[in-house]
């Protein structure tokens, strides 16, 4: 707010009244208007008062500062108003983002606090039903059944649907890339390259089978059916 | 049942094969998905005969699914 004190006509009046000797009117308002204004804001050595108040605001400028260090920061997040480290400017190599993300994701041991929170590659899961593939002999296409597979954090159901590799043999090795454990209808694979089971962190396992033409296969599930080794999932006892 | 089955997502992977969502009676718990070979899938007549099998899959799959929550509520065989 800027000083509304006109001092070119202050200026131009005497200091002092020669009739009387004294400190003329003028002057005698001058000085009680910067005694009026300087006295609640500044002590005896110059230095502002903390009751003084900022415009607009009425707490006085020691209780406005009093969580800033002498540096001119915040001397504690204990003083941040919404802590929530999204309202927060993060800082070079993300603390905030950092910290917010291993607080969800460990537990008080620094371990994964579920296995939702590792990649589907590195953890165990074992398919609920027997067998999860089959072909019927006569068409290419290998039906993926509807089924779940149990996780340390609980179940996750897949739609069911089809792959189809154009021929007979395999083993054909059908999975999904689910990185969130989402479920439902996920897009099915197949390959006959056994180390493209594990060539993406969110790679869900349905098994394999092997098929053949005139004869009705199975293969997936827990068991894998007519298919050696050809269960899905991973990490557990075959049935 | 009549059913009204279309496509719903088509995806080109990144290991050249291609999928295909099919979505019965714009129904997303319908959704069936089917993968094919490129070559298939460039092929018209075998990428349609492919799907019509899968369109079929999926059709009897909605019914069985239909007909479980009926009998789940048992309402199975009763006139409304």
């Amino acid at each position: 707010m800027p000083n509304p004190l006109n001092l070119t006509a202050l200026f131009q009046t005497p200091m002092y009244d020669k009739a009387t000797g004294l400190m003329s009117l003028a002057w005698q308002q001058y000085i009680l208007l910067l005694e009026q204004r300087s006295g609640p804001t500044l002590t005896q050595q110059g230095q502002v008062q903390a009751t003084a108040p900022i415009v607009g605001r009425t707490e006085g400028i020691g209780t406005t500062v009093q969580n800033i260090s002498d540096t001119g920061n915040l001397d504690s997040l204990a003083h941040v108003d919404n802590t929530n480290t999204d309202l927060l400017t993060d800082g070079t190599g993300s603390p905030l983002t950092g910290g917010k993300r291993g607080f969800q994701a460990l537990d008080t041991n620094n371990r994964l606090v579920g296995s939702f929170r590792s990649n589907a590659v590195n953890i165990a899961g074992t398919p609920t039903s027997s067998t999860g593939l089959s072909n019927d002999g006569v068409s290419h296409a290998i039906v993926v059944d509807a089924q779940s597979q149990q996780f340390g954090d609980g179940l996750v159901s897949y739609n069911a649907g089809s792959v189809d590799p154009g021929a007979f043999g395999g083993p054909f090795y059908i999975y999904a890339d689910d990185p969130t454990y989402a479920g439902g209808a996920v897009t099915f694979q197949f390959s006959t390259v056994p180390q493209d089971q594990t060539a993406t962190n969110g790679r869900m396992l349905f098994g394999a089978i092997i098929t053949a033409s005139g004869s009705a296969k199975t293969g997936g599930g827990s068991s894998g059916g007519t298919t050696p080794g050809g269960a899905g999932g991973r990490g557990f006892i075959q049935g | 049942m009549t059913h009204i089955t279309r496509v719903q997502k088509y995806e080109a992977l990144s290991n050249g094969q291609v999928a295909f969502t099919l979505r019965v009676d714009n129904d997303p718990k319908s959704d069936f998905p089917v993968t094919l070979t490129v070559s298939d899938a460039a092929d018209t007549a075998i990428r349609d005969a492919k799907l019509a099998a899968a369109k079929a899959k999926a059709e009897a799959l909605y019914d069985a699914a239909l007909a479980a929550d009926s009998a789940a509520l048992g309402l199975a065989g009763q006139a409304l």
